[in-house]
């Protein structure tokens, strides 16, 4: 099924609606399709890059994205329903979430980011039982829908423009070692509140797949990881 | 006002530095080692700096107009680089410092590349890519430090040219040859692209490259290696820019002085807002100016270190120094 409602919107130009955000990857526009509202995630043409990259990059890019989140919203993972795509366009078509940047209610949602970041890490491990890494996840690419002061806790996980397929438990706690530098890096006074609970909901979906051993594994890796990095004390390696 | 004399031997450069405490760069002497046949030899390159620190340092007070006896303040890398490199400016530093009896400061060669462009750049805030032969770091300030928020998983950008400048048989510096031969192609050759995330890793395009040596005109291999690396840096530099929504971008290191980066770096600064700053070539390089500067900025906070402390720190990661300087 192909159903644009514009052929504009296919090539560079870019959709009508609202600007919703610019992001290193894509520009994000609030528009409609057959009616109902829509984000359109447009991959346009870096003028930075020679074009044979830039397209290469765009369409693997949009294609590898749309059949990531077919899978995912297969499995039931909260991502955003899937509308339309045109690949050369370098354009994704999928419902839109209603919600803020969880990087951006860390104030708000103080007292309950324990719990927050459990269930991120709970889902986190449904996706990567589904063999996804997502590749980029951060707190800004997390959308949190429920109301800050309410019991709910509900959110989505967008831009799975760097997610791939893998096997590996390399990739799978490189995955985590990035969303820990993340933390690290961009809400280092919190670390303690997120990163903990997170790893904690992601021991527990493996534990109730029966499958706590896949987790020593994972940690086992984590550790590893973390001291490959450049310039680790030697005393530290293992 | 404090005259701060700033010794930088990291790797294949030895430079002295004079800079007072406004900030005012008085010399710059560099002396770079330039390698007959095959890469930078640790032990070779050190016994280089042996020879010639004494006329660089010379030199260097020579051109402030500073006799010896004024320096107040004796700086060094303490790292991170090659560790016989780096011991010949620290062993030069402590015996100033015992000869002079005036304080030594040991400092961060990557926090004193941002420094220095923060000063040479007036900026205060940048989200900063530094990319020379040791390193490739995206790094911005928060919660006291440099932090980092992309850099390579295996060698530095530098490096990567630098040894397929070697592979390519071209003369040491590669980086300014790979650049001229690129600007002479258009014929781009499919090679890895490796984004992870914020990092990038450049080891399977410097194999991929070489291979392709075989099969292309060398111009070619030089252009498709050179916009496939910096395609990548830029990327990861956007998605850092997007990410920490800084007001500036700085360029360092000393792959800075290539053209087509600058313009790629200058491109995705535009494009969110940004305002551009490339440290001029002769402080983006490795210089005993920024040593200097980094020092004064930070012995007016920590003081000096006693002569225990001043031994080398070949692996020093950016983001394990506290900046208390900076609020």
């Amino acid at each position: 099924m192909r159903i644009m409602q514009n052929d504009a919107t296919r090539g560079n130009a870019l959709p009508a609606g609202e600007l919703i955000r610019k992001g290193a990857e894509a520009v994000l526009v609030k528009g409609t399709w057959l009616g109902q509202e829509a984000l359109y995630k447009v991959r346009l043409p870096k003028a930075y890059r020679i074009p044979q990259i830039d397209a290469k990059l765009r369409i693997e890019r949009t294609v590898a994205e749309a059949r990531i989140l077919g899978a995912l919203l297969e499995a039931g993972i909260p991502v955003p329903g899937l509308l339309d795509v045109d690949a050369k366009g370098g354009i994704i078509v999928m419902e839109f979430i209603h919600g803020q940047r969880i990087k951006d209610m860390v104030g708000a949602l103080h007292g309950k980011l324990g719990p927050i970041f459990e269930k991120v890490g709970y889902l986190v491990a449904a996706i990567h039982e589904l063999n996804i890494i997502h590749g980029d996840l951060t707190t800004s690419n997390i959308i949190y829908e429920s109301k800050p002061d309410s019991e709910d806790i509900s959110f989505t996980f967008i831009d799975f423009g760097l997610a791939r397929h893998t096997t590996g438990i390399e990739d799978k706690s490189v995955d985590i070692h990035l969303f820990k530098r993340v933390i690290t890096s961009t809400h280092a006074s919190m670390y303690d509140a997120m990163y903990p609970p997170f790893m904690v909901g992601y021991k527990k979906f493996l534990e109730e797949q029966g499958r706590a051993a896949d987790f020593t594994k994972i940690s086992r890796r984590l550790d590893q990881i973390e001291t490959r990095g450049r310039y680790i004390e030697k005393s530290e390696r293992k | 006002m404090t005259l701060c004399l700033g010794l930088e031997s990291t790797a294949h450069t030895f430079s002295a530095g004079v800079v007072d405490d406004s900030g005012n760069i008085l010399s710059v002497v560099n002396d770079t080692y330039v390698p007959q046949e095959g890469g930078l030899h640790p032990l070779k390159t050190s016994l280089h700096h042996v020879e010639c620190f004494q006329d660089v340092i010379r030199k260097a007070l020579e051109t402030a107009k500073t006799p010896l006896e004024s320096i107040e303040l004796i700086s060094f890398s303490q790292g991170p680089g090659l560790g016989p490199c780096l011991r010949v400016g620290c062993t030069v530093a402590r015996a100033l410092h015992v000869f002079l009896d005036v304080p030594v400061v040991g400092v961060n060669h990557c926090v004193a590349h941002i420094e220095i462009g923060r000063l040479a750049c007036k900026v205060e805030d940048p989200l900063t890519l530094y990319v020379s032969g040791g390193n490739t770091i995206v790094s911005a300030f928060d919660c006291g430090r440099y932090q980092i928020f992309g850099e390579t998983l295996d060698i530095a950008l530098g490096n990567m040219l630098d040894t397929f400048a070697r592979e390519a048989g071209l003369q040491h510096p590669g980086g300014p040859k790979i650049e001229a031969l690129a600007r002479q192609s258009s014929n781009y050759i499919d090679l890895p692209y490796t984004v992870k995330g914020m990092d990038l890793a450049l080891t399977g395009l410097l194999t991929s490259a070489t291979h392709a040596l075989k099969t292309h005109p060398l111009a070619d291999v030089a252009f498709s290696m050179q916009e496939t690396a910096f395609s990548m840096v830029a990327e990861v530099t956007e998605r850092a820019l997007a990410h920490t929504e800084k007001q500036n971008v700085l360029l360092t290191g000393g792959v800075a002085a290539n053209t087509r980066l600058r313009d790629m770096i200058r491109s995705i600064s535009e494009d969110h807002g940004a305002a551009f700053h490339a440290v001029p070539k002769e402080l983006a390089g490795d210089n005993g100016a920024m040593i200097a500067w980094t020092g004064l900025l930070q012995f007016k906070q920590k003081g000096g270190l006693a002569l225990e402390d001043t031994g080398v720190i070949p692996k020093w990661r950016l983001d394990q120094v506290p900046i208390p300087w900076r609020t």
